[in-house]
Protein backbone atom coordinates (compact mmCIF):
# COMPACT_ATOMS: atom_id res chain seq x y z
CA UNK A 1 0.00 0.00 0.00
CA UNK A 2 1.15 3.59 -0.99
CA UNK A 3 0.88 5.30 2.31
CA UNK A 4 -0.48 8.74 1.94
CA UNK A 5 0.88 12.45 3.12
CA UNK A 6 -0.39 13.81 5.90
CA UNK A 7 0.78 16.99 5.23
CA UNK A 8 -2.20 19.72 5.26
CA UNK A 9 -2.08 23.23 3.05
CA UNK A 10 -3.39 26.30 4.72
CA UNK A 11 -6.73 25.48 3.41
CA UNK A 12 -6.59 21.92 5.49
CA UNK A 13 -6.68 19.97 2.01
CA UNK A 14 -3.66 17.04 2.50
CA UNK A 15 -0.99 17.22 -0.06
CA UNK A 16 -0.89 14.91 -2.25
CA UNK A 17 1.37 13.72 -5.21
CA UNK A 18 1.05 14.44 -8.71
CA UNK A 19 -0.40 12.02 -10.37
CA UNK A 20 2.14 10.50 -12.64
CA UNK A 21 3.85 9.94 -9.54
CA UNK A 22 1.42 8.71 -7.69
CA UNK A 23 0.14 5.92 -10.22
CA UNK A 24 4.42 5.39 -10.86
CA UNK A 25 4.58 4.26 -7.24
CA UNK A 26 1.80 1.44 -7.50
CA UNK A 27 3.17 0.11 -10.53
CA UNK A 28 7.37 0.66 -8.66
CA UNK A 29 5.74 -1.00 -5.66
CA UNK A 30 4.91 -4.34 -7.64
CA UNK A 31 8.54 -4.41 -9.11
CA UNK A 32 11.18 -6.88 -8.41
CA UNK A 33 13.79 -5.25 -5.61
CA UNK A 34 16.62 -5.75 -8.00
CA UNK A 35 14.93 -4.55 -11.25
CA UNK A 36 13.93 -1.22 -8.79
CA UNK A 37 17.22 -0.69 -8.07
CA UNK A 38 18.33 -0.74 -11.84
CA UNK A 39 15.93 1.63 -12.92
CA UNK A 40 16.90 4.10 -9.64
CA UNK A 41 20.73 3.84 -11.52
CA UNK A 42 19.04 5.66 -14.47
CA UNK A 43 20.10 9.10 -14.55
CA UNK A 44 18.71 10.45 -17.77
CA UNK A 45 15.58 12.27 -16.99
CA UNK A 46 14.08 11.62 -20.55
CA UNK A 47 14.51 7.95 -20.38
CA UNK A 48 11.38 6.01 -20.54
CA UNK A 49 11.96 4.07 -17.03
CA UNK A 50 13.41 6.86 -14.71
CA UNK A 51 12.48 6.82 -11.65
CA UNK A 52 11.83 10.36 -10.20
CA UNK A 53 13.92 11.27 -6.66
CA UNK A 54 10.19 11.90 -5.29
CA UNK A 55 9.94 8.28 -5.82
CA UNK A 56 12.85 7.09 -4.31
CA UNK A 57 12.31 9.15 -1.74
CA UNK A 58 8.93 7.20 -1.07
CA UNK A 59 10.83 3.54 -1.07
CA UNK A 60 13.88 5.24 1.42
CA UNK A 61 10.93 6.36 4.09
CA UNK A 62 9.28 2.98 3.99
CA UNK A 63 12.45 1.32 4.89
CA UNK A 64 10.94 1.58 8.94
CA UNK A 65 8.79 -0.63 8.05
CA UNK A 66 11.26 -3.43 6.17
CA UNK A 67 13.91 -5.44 7.57
CA UNK A 68 15.63 -5.39 4.13
CA UNK A 69 18.77 -3.19 4.76
CA UNK A 70 20.57 -3.83 1.93
CA UNK A 71 17.93 -2.99 -0.60
CA UNK A 72 17.53 0.50 1.81
CA UNK A 73 21.20 1.10 1.48
CA UNK A 74 21.43 1.13 -2.42
CA UNK A 75 18.36 3.23 -2.78
CA UNK A 76 19.30 5.63 -0.02
CA UNK A 77 22.82 5.85 -1.33
CA UNK A 78 21.34 6.47 -4.85
CA UNK A 79 18.97 9.27 -3.52
CA UNK A 80 21.78 10.87 -1.71
CA UNK A 81 24.06 10.76 -4.76
CA UNK A 82 21.14 12.68 -6.74
CA UNK A 83 20.78 15.46 -3.99
CA UNK A 84 24.58 16.01 -4.71
CA UNK A 85 24.25 16.10 -7.90
CA UNK A 86 21.31 18.83 -7.65
CA UNK A 87 23.40 21.29 -5.53
CA UNK A 88 25.66 23.19 -7.46
CA UNK A 89 29.61 22.69 -6.90
CA UNK A 90 32.49 25.02 -5.94
CA UNK A 91 34.37 26.04 -8.93
CA UNK A 92 37.72 24.05 -8.98
CA UNK A 93 40.38 26.37 -7.63
CA UNK A 94 38.91 27.37 -4.66
CA UNK A 95 38.83 31.40 -3.39
CA UNK A 96 36.22 33.40 -1.03
CA UNK A 97 33.21 32.15 -3.31
CA UNK A 98 34.05 28.74 -3.97
CA UNK A 99 34.40 28.37 -0.07
CA UNK A 100 30.98 29.84 0.49
CA UNK A 101 29.71 27.64 -2.44
CA UNK A 102 31.04 24.63 -0.78
CA UNK A 103 29.71 25.50 3.06
CA UNK A 104 26.23 25.95 1.69
CA UNK A 105 26.77 22.32 -0.11
CA UNK A 106 27.55 21.20 3.31
CA UNK A 107 24.80 22.26 4.81
CA UNK A 108 22.23 21.73 1.96
CA UNK A 109 23.54 17.85 2.83
CA UNK A 110 23.35 18.25 6.55
CA UNK A 111 19.69 19.18 6.50
CA UNK A 112 18.47 16.68 4.32
CA UNK A 113 20.41 14.02 6.43
CA UNK A 114 18.71 15.27 9.76
CA UNK A 115 15.20 15.39 8.06
CA UNK A 116 15.66 11.83 6.93
CA UNK A 117 16.64 10.85 10.41
CA UNK A 118 14.00 12.86 12.28
CA UNK A 119 11.44 11.25 9.34
CA UNK A 120 13.07 7.85 9.98
CA UNK A 121 12.98 8.10 13.91
CA UNK A 122 9.20 8.97 14.13
CA UNK A 123 7.35 9.34 11.06
CA UNK A 124 6.39 13.05 10.13
CA UNK A 125 5.05 15.08 7.85
CA UNK A 126 8.53 17.56 7.21
CA UNK A 127 9.13 15.19 4.26
CA UNK A 128 5.56 15.04 2.32
CA UNK A 129 6.70 18.29 0.56
CA UNK A 130 9.72 16.16 -1.23
CA UNK A 131 7.44 13.66 -2.74
CA UNK A 132 5.30 16.46 -4.12
CA UNK A 133 8.50 18.78 -5.81
CA UNK A 134 11.43 17.38 -5.00
CA UNK A 135 13.43 19.22 -7.05
CA UNK A 136 12.13 22.33 -5.65
CA UNK A 137 12.41 21.14 -2.10
CA UNK A 138 16.10 21.02 -2.66
CA UNK A 139 16.08 24.51 -3.83
CA UNK A 140 14.18 25.49 -0.15
CA UNK A 141 17.13 23.48 1.74
CA UNK A 142 19.11 25.43 -0.32
CA UNK A 143 17.56 28.71 0.15
CA UNK A 144 17.84 28.44 4.13
CA UNK A 145 21.58 27.08 3.89
CA UNK A 146 22.88 30.07 1.71
CA UNK A 147 20.67 32.61 3.96
CA UNK A 148 22.91 31.29 6.82
CA UNK A 149 25.98 30.99 5.17
CA UNK A 150 25.67 34.14 4.02
CA UNK A 151 24.86 35.77 7.53
CA UNK A 152 27.64 34.15 9.35
CA UNK A 153 29.92 35.42 6.32
CA UNK A 154 28.49 39.04 7.04
CA UNK A 155 29.55 38.82 9.85
CA UNK A 156 33.07 38.38 9.56
CA UNK A 157 33.59 40.38 6.88
CA UNK A 158 32.40 44.33 5.11
CA UNK A 159 29.46 43.33 3.37
CA UNK A 160 28.68 44.90 -0.33
CA UNK A 161 27.94 48.38 -0.05
CA UNK A 162 24.18 49.33 -0.22
CA UNK A 163 25.08 50.34 -4.33
CA UNK A 164 24.00 53.91 -2.68
CA UNK A 165 27.52 55.53 -2.48
CA UNK A 166 27.92 56.17 -6.33
CA UNK A 167 28.87 54.65 -9.06
CA UNK A 168 32.43 53.28 -9.90
CA UNK A 169 33.88 54.71 -13.15
CA UNK A 170 34.36 51.61 -14.88
CA UNK A 171 30.49 51.07 -13.80
CA UNK A 172 29.73 54.27 -15.10
CA UNK A 173 30.85 53.08 -18.84
CA UNK A 174 28.66 49.73 -18.46
CA UNK A 175 26.05 51.76 -17.05
CA UNK A 176 26.17 53.84 -20.58
CA UNK A 177 27.03 51.09 -23.15
CA UNK A 178 24.20 48.95 -24.26
CA UNK A 179 22.64 46.11 -22.71
CA UNK A 180 23.46 43.12 -24.42
CA UNK A 181 21.13 40.92 -22.67
CA UNK A 182 18.12 43.53 -23.75
CA UNK A 183 15.55 42.28 -26.81
CA UNK A 184 15.58 38.78 -28.33
CA UNK A 185 18.40 36.92 -26.88
CA UNK A 186 16.65 37.15 -23.20
CA UNK A 187 13.64 35.63 -24.94
CA UNK A 188 16.42 32.28 -25.99
CA UNK A 189 15.68 29.66 -23.33
CA UNK A 190 19.08 28.14 -23.28
CA UNK A 191 20.94 31.52 -22.84
CA UNK A 192 18.33 32.33 -19.93
CA UNK A 193 19.69 28.95 -18.28
CA UNK A 194 23.31 30.09 -18.49
CA UNK A 195 22.05 33.72 -17.57
CA UNK A 196 20.72 32.19 -14.49
CA UNK A 197 23.41 29.98 -13.94
CA UNK A 198 26.04 32.80 -13.54
CA UNK A 199 23.64 34.85 -12.01
CA UNK A 200 23.72 32.61 -9.04
CA UNK A 201 27.14 33.41 -8.54
CA UNK A 202 26.44 36.72 -7.88
CA UNK A 203 25.86 38.69 -4.08
CA UNK A 204 23.04 38.56 -3.28
CA UNK A 205 21.75 41.91 -4.09
CA UNK A 206 23.02 41.47 -7.80
CA UNK A 207 21.12 38.32 -8.11
CA UNK A 208 18.17 39.87 -6.69
CA UNK A 209 18.00 42.79 -8.77
CA UNK A 210 18.78 40.87 -11.85
CA UNK A 211 16.04 38.26 -11.68
CA UNK A 212 13.60 40.82 -11.03
CA UNK A 213 14.65 42.16 -14.11
CA UNK A 214 14.11 39.05 -16.24
CA UNK A 215 11.35 38.79 -14.60
CA UNK A 216 10.26 42.25 -15.89
CA UNK A 217 9.88 44.47 -13.06
CA UNK A 218 10.83 48.31 -13.42
CA UNK A 219 13.57 49.23 -11.32
CA UNK A 220 11.66 52.48 -10.17
CA UNK A 221 8.49 54.00 -10.55
CA UNK A 222 6.43 57.29 -10.64
CA UNK A 223 2.81 55.30 -9.46
CA UNK A 224 3.82 54.96 -5.78
CA UNK A 225 1.14 51.86 -5.87
CA UNK A 226 3.36 50.36 -8.14
CA UNK A 227 5.89 47.37 -7.46
CA UNK A 228 9.03 47.99 -8.21
CA UNK A 229 12.61 46.39 -7.07
CA UNK A 230 13.42 49.27 -5.57
CA UNK A 231 10.63 48.85 -3.31
CA UNK A 232 10.95 45.21 -2.78
CA UNK A 233 14.49 45.44 -2.07
CA UNK A 234 13.86 48.78 0.56
CA UNK A 235 16.47 50.10 -1.18
CA UNK A 236 16.68 53.81 -3.34
CA UNK A 237 16.08 53.30 -6.93
CA UNK A 238 19.91 54.85 -7.29
CA UNK A 239 20.85 51.31 -5.30
CA UNK A 240 19.14 49.37 -7.82
CA UNK A 241 20.84 50.75 -10.47
CA UNK A 242 24.10 50.76 -8.83
CA UNK A 243 23.69 46.84 -8.23
CA UNK A 244 22.22 46.16 -11.99
CA UNK A 245 25.31 47.69 -13.65
CA UNK A 246 27.68 45.99 -10.96
CA UNK A 247 25.57 42.68 -11.99
CA UNK A 248 26.12 43.37 -15.83
CA UNK A 249 29.73 44.02 -15.61
CA UNK A 250 30.47 40.23 -14.18
CA UNK A 251 28.59 38.72 -16.29
CA UNK A 252 29.83 41.04 -19.57
CA UNK A 253 33.16 39.22 -18.36
CA UNK A 254 31.89 36.22 -17.67
CA UNK A 255 29.88 35.82 -21.01
CA UNK A 256 32.60 37.93 -22.96
CA UNK A 257 35.38 35.32 -21.30
CA UNK A 258 33.19 32.49 -22.02
CA UNK A 259 32.56 33.48 -25.70
CA UNK A 260 36.00 33.65 -26.50
CA UNK A 261 36.87 29.98 -25.46
CA UNK B 1 -3.63 32.65 -4.46
CA UNK B 2 -2.21 34.26 -1.64
CA UNK B 3 -4.00 34.96 2.07
CA UNK B 4 -2.40 38.22 3.67
CA UNK B 5 -2.23 36.47 7.06
CA UNK B 6 0.44 38.07 9.04
CA UNK B 7 0.12 35.22 11.43
CA UNK B 8 1.44 32.82 8.77
CA UNK B 9 5.66 32.11 9.39
CA UNK B 10 8.15 32.49 6.25
CA UNK B 11 8.18 28.66 6.17
CA UNK B 12 4.47 28.45 5.95
CA UNK B 13 4.43 31.50 3.07
CA UNK B 14 7.44 30.07 1.14
CA UNK B 15 6.03 26.61 0.88
CA UNK B 16 2.77 27.88 0.10
CA UNK B 17 4.72 29.62 -2.62
CA UNK B 18 6.46 26.55 -3.78
CA UNK B 19 2.73 25.11 -4.25
CA UNK B 20 1.81 27.39 -6.82
CA UNK B 21 1.59 26.27 -10.14
CA UNK B 22 3.33 29.33 -11.87
CA UNK B 23 6.31 31.15 -10.15
CA UNK B 24 6.22 33.81 -12.71
CA UNK B 25 6.76 38.19 -11.86
CA UNK B 26 2.95 38.52 -10.68
CA UNK B 27 2.76 35.34 -8.61
CA UNK B 28 5.81 36.96 -7.04
CA UNK B 29 4.39 40.26 -7.03
CA UNK B 30 0.88 38.99 -5.02
CA UNK B 31 3.33 37.66 -2.69
CA UNK B 32 5.96 40.14 -1.74
CA UNK B 33 2.94 42.68 -1.69
CA UNK B 34 1.24 39.87 0.85
CA UNK B 35 4.13 39.15 3.10
CA UNK B 36 6.93 42.00 2.85
CA UNK B 37 8.65 41.54 5.53
CA UNK B 38 9.68 37.91 3.81
CA UNK B 39 10.25 40.03 0.34
CA UNK B 40 14.50 38.96 0.40
CA UNK B 41 13.55 35.27 0.57
CA UNK B 42 10.53 34.72 -1.76
CA UNK B 43 12.55 36.75 -4.24
CA UNK B 44 15.71 34.48 -3.79
CA UNK B 45 13.69 30.97 -3.69
CA UNK B 46 11.96 32.65 -6.84
CA UNK B 47 15.41 33.17 -8.74
CA UNK B 48 16.21 29.62 -7.34
CA UNK B 49 13.44 28.08 -8.97
CA UNK B 50 14.06 29.95 -11.66
CA UNK B 51 17.18 28.92 -12.38
CA UNK B 52 18.02 25.48 -13.91
CA UNK B 53 18.53 21.95 -12.15
CA UNK B 54 22.66 21.35 -11.64
CA UNK B 55 22.58 18.05 -12.19
CA UNK B 56 26.67 17.39 -12.55
CA UNK B 57 26.97 15.04 -14.73
CA UNK B 58 30.68 13.67 -14.07
CA UNK B 59 31.89 11.09 -11.28
CA UNK B 60 31.28 12.39 -7.55
CA UNK B 61 34.14 13.78 -5.64
CA UNK B 62 35.76 10.89 -3.10
CA UNK B 63 34.64 13.59 -0.13
CA UNK B 64 31.07 13.36 -1.81
CA UNK B 65 31.22 9.43 -1.74
CA UNK B 66 32.46 9.43 1.62
CA UNK B 67 30.27 11.45 2.79
CA UNK B 68 27.57 9.64 1.65
CA UNK B 69 28.77 6.32 3.17
CA UNK B 70 28.62 7.93 6.78
CA UNK B 71 25.15 9.21 6.31
CA UNK B 72 24.04 5.82 5.47
CA UNK B 73 25.27 4.56 8.71
CA UNK B 74 24.18 6.96 11.09
CA UNK B 75 20.67 6.90 8.67
CA UNK B 76 21.06 2.68 9.64
CA UNK B 77 22.00 3.38 13.66
CA UNK B 78 18.91 5.27 13.94
CA UNK B 79 16.16 3.26 15.64
CA UNK B 80 13.16 2.95 13.37
CA UNK B 81 9.77 4.61 14.55
CA UNK B 82 7.54 2.06 15.03
CA UNK B 83 4.73 1.22 12.35
CA UNK B 84 1.07 0.22 12.86
CA UNK B 85 1.60 -3.82 13.18
CA UNK B 86 -2.37 -3.77 13.74
CA UNK B 87 -5.48 -2.11 12.89
CA UNK B 88 -5.55 0.40 15.55
CA UNK B 89 -9.39 1.27 14.71
CA UNK B 90 -10.14 -2.81 15.38
CA UNK B 91 -9.68 -1.27 18.69
CA UNK B 92 -12.13 0.53 19.47
CA UNK B 93 -15.10 -1.74 20.73
CA UNK B 94 -17.35 -1.99 23.67
CA UNK B 95 -15.70 0.23 26.58
CA UNK B 96 -13.16 2.03 24.65
CA UNK B 97 -15.49 2.61 21.48
CA UNK B 98 -17.75 4.11 24.29
CA UNK B 99 -15.21 6.39 25.86
CA UNK B 100 -13.54 7.39 22.36
CA UNK B 101 -17.32 8.40 20.93
CA UNK B 102 -17.86 10.15 24.32
CA UNK B 103 -14.16 11.97 23.66
CA UNK B 104 -15.24 13.43 20.26
CA UNK B 105 -18.82 14.19 21.36
CA UNK B 106 -20.20 11.83 18.60
CA UNK B 107 -22.64 8.85 18.53
CA UNK B 108 -21.03 5.56 18.58
CA UNK B 109 -22.10 4.40 14.76
CA UNK B 110 -19.38 7.16 14.20
CA UNK B 111 -16.64 5.29 15.66
CA UNK B 112 -18.32 2.58 13.93
CA UNK B 113 -17.44 4.37 10.45
CA UNK B 114 -14.49 4.89 11.76
CA UNK B 115 -13.42 1.05 12.40
CA UNK B 116 -15.16 -0.20 9.12
CA UNK B 117 -13.13 2.78 7.30
CA UNK B 118 -16.21 4.16 5.89
CA UNK B 119 -14.74 7.72 6.66
CA UNK B 120 -12.12 9.42 3.70
CA UNK B 121 -8.92 10.34 5.99
CA UNK B 122 -8.76 13.45 4.01
CA UNK B 123 -11.95 14.70 5.11
CA UNK B 124 -11.49 14.50 8.54
CA UNK B 125 -10.02 17.76 10.48
CA UNK B 126 -6.79 17.81 12.00
CA UNK B 127 -8.03 18.02 15.42
CA UNK B 128 -10.40 14.75 14.77
CA UNK B 129 -7.08 12.45 13.59
CA UNK B 130 -4.96 14.52 16.50
CA UNK B 131 -7.33 12.82 18.62
CA UNK B 132 -6.92 9.01 17.50
CA UNK B 133 -3.38 10.03 17.22
CA UNK B 134 -3.23 10.17 20.91
CA UNK B 135 -5.74 7.71 21.98
CA UNK B 136 -3.72 5.18 19.50
CA UNK B 137 -0.06 6.59 20.31
CA UNK B 138 0.44 6.76 16.87
CA UNK B 139 2.25 9.31 14.79
CA UNK B 140 -0.96 10.90 12.41
CA UNK B 141 0.56 9.34 9.10
CA UNK B 142 -0.27 6.00 10.79
CA UNK B 143 -3.63 7.05 11.82
CA UNK B 144 -4.25 8.03 8.19
CA UNK B 145 -2.41 4.99 6.43
CA UNK B 146 -5.21 2.87 8.70
CA UNK B 147 -7.48 4.60 7.24
CA UNK B 148 -6.68 3.85 3.99
CA UNK B 149 -6.79 -0.15 4.35
CA UNK B 150 -9.17 -1.95 2.67
CA UNK B 151 -12.20 -2.28 5.18
CA UNK B 152 -12.36 -5.18 7.12
CA UNK B 153 -14.05 -8.30 6.12
CA UNK B 154 -16.52 -8.59 8.85
CA UNK B 155 -18.29 -4.74 8.19
CA UNK B 156 -21.07 -5.90 6.83
CA UNK B 157 -22.84 -2.86 7.77
CA UNK B 158 -24.91 -1.30 4.60
CA UNK B 159 -24.87 2.79 4.58
CA UNK B 160 -26.56 5.15 2.45
CA UNK B 161 -24.26 7.91 1.05
CA UNK B 162 -25.70 11.38 -0.72
CA UNK B 163 -22.06 12.58 -0.82
CA UNK B 164 -19.67 12.31 -2.87
CA UNK B 165 -17.86 9.15 -2.41
CA UNK B 166 -14.22 9.24 -1.75
CA UNK B 167 -11.35 7.19 -1.92
CA UNK B 168 -12.54 3.24 -2.43
CA UNK B 169 -16.09 4.45 -1.95
CA UNK B 170 -15.22 5.74 1.49
CA UNK B 171 -17.35 8.68 2.44
CA UNK B 172 -16.66 12.54 4.02
CA UNK B 173 -16.69 12.88 7.69
CA UNK B 174 -19.53 15.81 7.13
CA UNK B 175 -21.59 13.08 5.19
CA UNK B 176 -20.84 10.32 8.36
CA UNK B 177 -21.97 13.20 10.79
CA UNK B 178 -25.17 13.87 8.73
CA UNK B 179 -26.28 9.56 8.67
CA UNK B 180 -25.64 9.79 12.38
CA UNK B 181 -27.86 12.61 13.00
CA UNK B 182 -25.35 14.97 14.11
CA UNK B 183 -27.03 18.77 14.82
CA UNK B 184 -25.60 21.51 12.24
CA UNK B 185 -24.59 23.45 15.39
CA UNK B 186 -22.45 20.12 16.51
CA UNK B 187 -21.45 19.17 13.21
CA UNK B 188 -19.92 22.83 12.88
CA UNK B 189 -18.08 22.41 15.58
CA UNK B 190 -16.81 19.03 14.39
CA UNK B 191 -15.37 20.06 11.24
CA UNK B 192 -14.03 23.23 12.38
CA UNK B 193 -9.91 22.76 11.42
CA UNK B 194 -8.20 24.14 14.59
Amino acid sequence: MIVPLTKRKKDGTLYERPDPIGSLLARLDELPRDEMIERARIRDRAHPDYVPSECLLHFVRGSRRDNSEAWFERLYKILQERVRRLVPRAEEGGGGASLTRERIRDAVFGRFDELLAADRRRPGDKLDFFEVRFDMAIKRLRLDAQDKVWREENRTRPVEGDGDEGLLPEVEAAAASTNPFDGEVFSDPLFRERLYVAIDALPPEQSRTMHLLLLGWPTHSGDPEMMTIAKALECTDRSVRNYRERAMKTLLALFNHGDDQ
Amino acid sequence: MTSNDSAMSVDEVLEQFMMEDRHDGEVLESYVRAHPLFAAQLIDLSRLIATPEADYEGPLLAIDESRIDASWIAYSAVAAGDAPKEDPFAALIGERGKAMSVALGVPRQVITCFRERRVDPSSVPAPILRRFSEEFELPMAHVIAAMRLPAPASSGRSFKADGKPGVAGQISFEQVLIDAGVSDTDRALLLADG
